[in-house]
């Protein structure tokens, strides 16, 4: 795949929120030939903060939607297919 | 994506070639606030740990770790080699599960009113009082209400964390959002807590997390689970 080819699929955008927070910042620290810094992840982080705040919510009544229901099983949000 | 194995160890490199110009910090800045640029990068970068982590074991560097040549990224692969196997070792027979705990306030306001005897009985006086004495009663009410809403939101995040640190290997809690003002029926995050669970236990790991939101719904709080990650909170050295 080229860069240019990647898009979103409808089901990534719900749970970018929160895969964005596991892949932005977390993950083993290098030092050495790196040439982003982590002011540029920072800044990424403020400007996707809204979207991300956004998502969370959209997120939040989709949830909130499944816990309607009297089964209370806690629902999971990524790969469900794989468990 | 090619696998640069590390000569002479058991560690091996996932990694892709990328133009340069487009991944350039001034060019990336321009990109910051894009999410439609940003996204699709995030879930594949995450795809490639996620398959890695599924087929055995994975040591996650965030987004955007870059290198300018081949051989700076074997000359870190050489000198980290020892350190990337420990963990390596230690990481590889867990995956990554994050658990949100929300309030959700009018519920939680509502099981309040049914289990605190201070709140009732301050509602009660407001119902009974003249109009003017009526409206410092409420207040009144309602500044008891947020102290309380507060402690057992902080129960609630303990008892989340605890139970379920019981079950993983390691367990880390990640700072919440700055909460905003007003009621939000979606819900106000009281914990945000990432566990590094054995696969072998990823069935207990589930019912526990499934028990817990049948323990705290009725206490007007909602758990929400993903995961499986790859390790992404527990490869530094505080974690």
């Amino acid at each position: 795949m080229s860069d240019d080819d990647l898009e979103l699929a409808g089901d990534d955008r719900l749970i970018l929120g929160d895969l964005l927070n596991h892949v932005l910042d977390k993950g083993i620290v290098i030092s050495g030939d790196i040439t982003i810094s982590v002011a540029d992840i920072d800044l990424i982080r403020v400007g996707l903060g809204i979207y991300i705040t956004a998502i969370q919510s959209e997120l939040d009544h989709a949830a909130a939607r499944e816990r309607t229901s009297p089964d209370a099983d806690v629902p999971v949000l990524r790969h469900p297919s794989g468990l | 994506m090619t696998l640069e194995p590390h000569a002479g160890g058991g560690v091996a490199v996932l990694v892709s070639s990328l133009d340069a110009s487009v991944y350039a910090a001034d060019t990336l800045e321009t990109h910051a606030a894009d999410v439609d640029w940003v996204g699709p990068r995030a879930v594949a970068h995450d795809a490639v740990l996620s398959w890695a982590s599924e087929s055995g074991g994975v040591v996650p560097f965030p987004m955007f770790t870059l290198f300018a040549s081949p051989d700076s990224l074997r000359a870190m692969v050489r000198e980290r080699a020892p350190a990337l196997d420990a963990l390596l070792e230690r990481v590889s027979p867990s995956q990554e599960w994050t658990v949100r705990v929300f309030r959700l306030d009018d519920r939680a306001t509502r099981a309040l009113s049914l289990t605190s005897p201070a709140i009732a009985d301050l509602a009660q006086r407001a119902r009974d009082a003249a109009p003017g004495q009526r409206y410092l009663l409420e207040r009144k009410a309602d500044e008891l209400t947020g102290a309380e809403l507060r402690r057992v939101s902080g129960e609630a995040a303990r008892e989340a964390f605890d139970a379920l640190s019981a079950l993983g290997e390691r367990a880390v809690r990640d700072a919440l959002p700055a909460a905003p003002a007003g009621v939000h029926p979606a819900g106000t995050a009281v914990l945000d807590a990432s566990f590094l669970v054995r696969r072998d236990r990823t069935d207990s790991f589930r019912a526990a997390a499934g028990d817990l939101a049948q323990a705290l719904e009725p206490r007007g709080f909602r758990v929400e689970l993903s995961g499986p990650w790859p390790p992404y909170h527990f490869v530094r050295d505080d974690a």
